[in-house]
């Protein structure tokens, strides 16, 4: 296990140094300049502005103090936030995202699960029928028609929710379901996928044959085989829930990470961008691994050699 | 509450959405009229996160807001008269060619950490603003000052080092030219010798610099050259609190401009504190930092959420200052914003949202809603140096089959002001030249004048915008007005903002999209957009007789002459149309009625410092005891 562990730690850092590579050079070969603005800035004040980024320097030069500077932790300055760096900028708002994300995936889970096991223990009746339109809608309403749905009934009319913003539990509430239906729908479907193909199986059959009630043979035997689907799912859907997303943050105006995906690249913020997609690139990976190892654990048919 | 529910379920069914559920209920304001804080509060919306806090470097208007409310400058711009009035300054002396200023200061003014603000601190801010290094983008504003040019663009400054000798200018200027590339020789004001600009590519002017200094240096010892610093820059501090300007002509406009951010003097001892402290010049502005000298101090600073300002007691007018604490809410979405404000989460939805044109025609029902014009025109820019669009006569035939009524009143909806002239008229006691909205016929006599006929096809024209819903919608009726009228196609392009500048920039467009915002309330801000050397020429148009009448009206003392002079500068502007105008922007917002001390303003400033929470609606006083606030339709 360690050994595979290690294996795959490796080449991580070697496809996070491909990222990094092709993300650099992207990014600088698009049009446009992180300085441009409506009144045309003075060239003097235009070759100050690009060597205190280091912008003057050639582009070979540019990215090996990149690496070295990512190697040394430090992500650099943005140029649409002068006063902050890009380590403080995703300081303040990756944790914010996490949170977000966290209670998403809360979301998601117990709703997507308890549907999914449902709609497969009681297969073909009213309850099955329910949970899985329900999914079908969820998986069809893009968050941002479900986002303002969801302000204008329980913001606006209700007024049991905050609009948007920040600060308590409360402002979580509406933004965390928006961002998790999505995904709740997508687990009530693998999750009953899953238990429908582990309820017909031997072993099964096995345990009821053996007098066990059907709450412990739903629970503890078929859930534990049915549930692989949704955690190969969960992994990159952890990545994506942490790192934020652009909609659910700017409808509810979350101050996270989110946004930054598209203003950053709007703004040519060059290491902000980089920053991002270090980050997001990083959450990737470490949870596809962490899946992985996951999988050993609850399935006993894989074994990391 | 089953009952809301309920409703609340039939408006869902019925496909409805915000509005067509919420009116039946609604009273004649949109949403909450109890404040949703304390009096000594007020909630305002700032719109996006400020790129500066600093004002010597603010160019946006995110960020000017912070800039206005936080420094003083020498004087304010009266939002009722448009007259200058004394702010730092107490009172001025003018020379008789309105070229010098003396400036006497307020000798009460301090810093918010109690240290007097002196004559001292504005000369050392406008030097810094010019400084390159110091990285401003509207330090171009403050070139204004003699030989302010030199030190911003480092020419470099050459004089004689006896003061008595006299300097052969012709002989030195030749044997320069034949030696190296001369972008220009410009004489200094009050100041021996010549400043001498370097031509070539940015990068390349450094060496340049280097190779002209060590040529003079080992050519003409009797010259001394270097580049110029800031000494030369014709600003000085007389005493503590008087301040001397001498400026490159008359200026007319000079007082309006220093109502400016960037002229708002920042203070030199916090700065250099919060670098020694930090190593970052830039961190001085962070709350922990931060010294202001105006009526609010930033306190509190949660990034992208909101900061918190507090009542600055040292600022010289503090008594009159109404409210203790301003929250300003970070929200740039216009649909998240209605809904706060909707929920009583702000007072004001600020200066940097403005309605959307879709909501207009709903939310302008509501009490709270005002709309007021701006100094701010939309254009379109013609390039002129595409062979296409070089004829006068095609350009006005574009010009004058746009129905710009229509457009403002079918397209754009949010009750702008149709516009052919290139500033909003009336500005500054300005009366414009006149203009044609919209002619068909004429437009299409000119088309034929161009040398196409009806049916003749014209080169491929393309109209380029920066990519947003609005700015399409108005190419395309562009679009469509010069099919109907005149019978061409143009194609649109949209492209995202910087690439879009980028193109704009490198007069990579044959039509191009584009807006100004008035930095000071006079038309000649607007018509230094067509000067032929000035960098916001983005049409590359050059025209000697309107370069002629507007260096006379800089240079014109008498008031009415000189808005004659700019007249007609108009005048042979739009007859040459390398500008399409089409309207005067419009400000639509919203804003509480409990909010007092907010003015109608057309640079959309709204300071702080006069408004206010009438208290009386935390009881919901019935709204007719109440005075009735200036309401249009």
């Amino acid at each position: 296990m360690l050994k595979f562990i290690l294996g795959r730690s490796f080449g991580m850092v070697i496809t996070l140094f491909v990222i990094i590579f092709v993300s650099f050079f992207v990014i600088r070969f698009a049009k446009g300049s992180p300085f441009s603005q409506e009144r045309e800035v003075p060239p003097e004040v235009l070759q100050d502005l690009q060597a205190r980024y280091g912008f003057d320097k050639p582009m070979s030069t540019q990215f090996y103090n990149y690496m070295k500077n990512i190697v040394r932790g430090d992500l650099g300055l943005s140029t649409k936030y002068p006063q902050r760096t890009v380590n403080e900028i995703i300081a303040i708002s990756l944790p914010k995202t996490m949170v977000l994300g966290f209670f998403a995936l809360l979301w998601a889970v117990i709703v997507g699960v308890t549907a999914g096991v449902i709609g497969a223990v009681k297969q073909n009746t009213k309850w099955d029928y329910s949970a899985m339109s329900l999914a079908m809608v969820g998986i069809s309403l893009p968050s941002f028609v479900l986002g303002p749905i969801l302000i204008l009934f329980f913001a606006l009319y209700l007024l049991w929710f905050p609009a948007g913003g920040w600060g308590s539990a409360k402002h979580l509430v509406l933004p965390a379901i928006t961002l998790g239906t999505i995904y709740a729908a997508y687990i009530a479907r693998l999750t009953r996928g899953g238990m429908l193909e582990v309820i017909r199986a031997n072993f099964i059959r096995t345990a009821r044959a053996k007098g066990l009630k059907e709450k412990a043979v739903i629970w503890k035997h078929a859930f534990k085989g049915g549930i692989l689907p949704v955690v190969t799912f969960l992994g990159p859907a952890v990545a994506h829930l942490m790192v934020g997303s652009v909609v659910v943050e700017k409808i509810f105006n979350t101050p996270g990470l989110g946004p930054y995906f598209v203003d950053a690249a709007f703004n040519r913020d060059y290491f902000l961008i980089m920053g991002i997609v270090i980050v997001y690139s990083a959450f990737l990976l470490v949870l596809n691994l962490l899946v992985d190892v996951i999988y050993g654990i609850i399935d006993p048919r894989i074994r990391y050699e | 509450m089953p009952i809301k529910v309920r409703t609340s379920i039939h408006c869902l069914l019925m496909g409805s959405f915000l509005f067509a559920c919420t009116n039946s209920q609604e009273g004649p304001y949109f949403g909450k009229t109890v404040p949703q804080h304390p009096a000594d509060e007020l909630w305002i919306n700032g719109g996006g996160s400020p790129q500066y806090m600093d004002p010597s470097l603010i160019h946006d208007s995110v960020s000017s807001q912070f800039g206005r409310n936080q420094f003083v400058r020498l004087v304010e711009v009266s939002t009722q008269t448009g007259k200058p009035i004394p702010d730092l300054a107490t009172h001025w002396e003018v020379s008789n060619d309105l070229s010098e200023y003396t400036f006497h200061l307020r000798s009460d003014a301090k810093w918010s950490d109690g240290k007097a603000l002196t004559a001292q601190d504005i000369e050392w801010t406008w030097k810094r603003v010019l400084n390159p290094a110091t990285g401003s983008m509207s330090g171009a504003l403050a070139t204004a000052f003699a030989n302010a040019s030199a030190f911003s663009h480092r020419a470099i400054y050459v004089h004689t080092r006896n003061p008595h000798e006299a300097f052969d200018r012709e002989g030195f200027e030749k044997t320069l030219q034949s030696k190296f590339k001369i972008e220009k020789f410009e004489e200094p004001i009050n100041l021996s010798g010549l400043f001498v600009y370097v031509s070539d590519s940015v990068e390349d002017k450094q060496k340049y610099r280097a190779d002209l200094l060590a040529y003079i240096a080992a050519k003409m010892p009797h010259l001394s050259a270097k580049v110029a610093d800031s000494s030369v820059v014709q600003v000085r501090a007389l005493d503590t609190h008087t301040l001397w300007v001498k400026l490159i002509g008359p200026l007319p406009y000079f007082l309006s401009m220093l109502d400016y951010h960037v002229f708002a003097p920042v203070p030199q001892h916090a700065i250099e504190a919060a670098k020694k402290k930090t190593g970052r010049e830039e961190l001085w502005v962070r709350p922990e930092h931060i010294v202001v000298s105006g009526p609010y101090k930033l306190t509190e600073e949660k990034f992208k959420q909101y900061r918190y300002f507090e009542k600055n007691p040292y600022y010289y007018d503090a008594e009159f200052v109404k409210t203790p604490k301003i929250k300003v809410l970070v929200l740039e979405d216009y649909n998240t914003s209605l809904n706060i404000y909707r929920t009583g989460g702000m007072d004001w939805a600020g200066s940097n949202v403005s309605v959307p044109a879709h909501f207009v025609d709903e939310i302008k029902k509501y009490r709270d809603y005002s709309l007021s014009p701006q100094l701010v025109m939309y254009y379109f820019y013609l390039n002129v140096s595409k062979p296409e669009l070089s004829n006068k006569h095609l350009r006005k035939a574009l010009s004058l089959a746009i129905d710009r009524k229509t457009m403002v009143e079918k397209v754009t909806r949010a009750g702008q002001i149709p516009s052919a002239n290139l500033i909003p008229c009336g500005l500054a006691g300005y009366t414009c030249a006149p203009a044609t909205l919209f002619d068909p016929e004429q437009a299409r006599k000119e088309l034929a004048q161009a040398g196409y006929k009806k049916g003749d096809k014209l080169p491929p024209i393309e109209i380029k915008y920066n990519t947003a819903e609005s700015h399409r919608k108005i190419a395309e009726a562009l679009q469509q007005m010069w099919k109907k009228h005149l019978g061409i196609d143009v194609s649109l392009h949209n492209l995202e903002w910087r690439v879009f500048l980028h193109d704009r920039t490198e007069g990579n467009f044959q039509l191009a999209r584009g807006g100004w915002i008035g930095d000071y309330p006079d038309p000649q801000n607007f018509f230094q957009l067509l000067l032929s050397d000035s960098s916001t020429n983005i049409t590359r148009w050059k025209n000697k007789q309107f370069d002629e009448l507007m260096k006379l009206s800089d240079r014109e003392l008498d008031p009415s002459h000189r808005l004659e002079l700019m007249r007609q500068a108009e005048i042979i502007a739009l007859d040459e149309s390398p500008i399409i105008p089409i309207y005067v922007y419009t400000k639509g917002t919203l804003k509480k009625p409990y909010l007092m001390g907010h003015y109608e303003d057309i640079q959309d400033y709204h300071e702080w410092k006069y408004m206010w929470i009438d208290d009386r609606w935390y009881n919901e006083v019935p709204e007719s005891s109440l005075p009735q606030k200036p309401y249009k339709s």
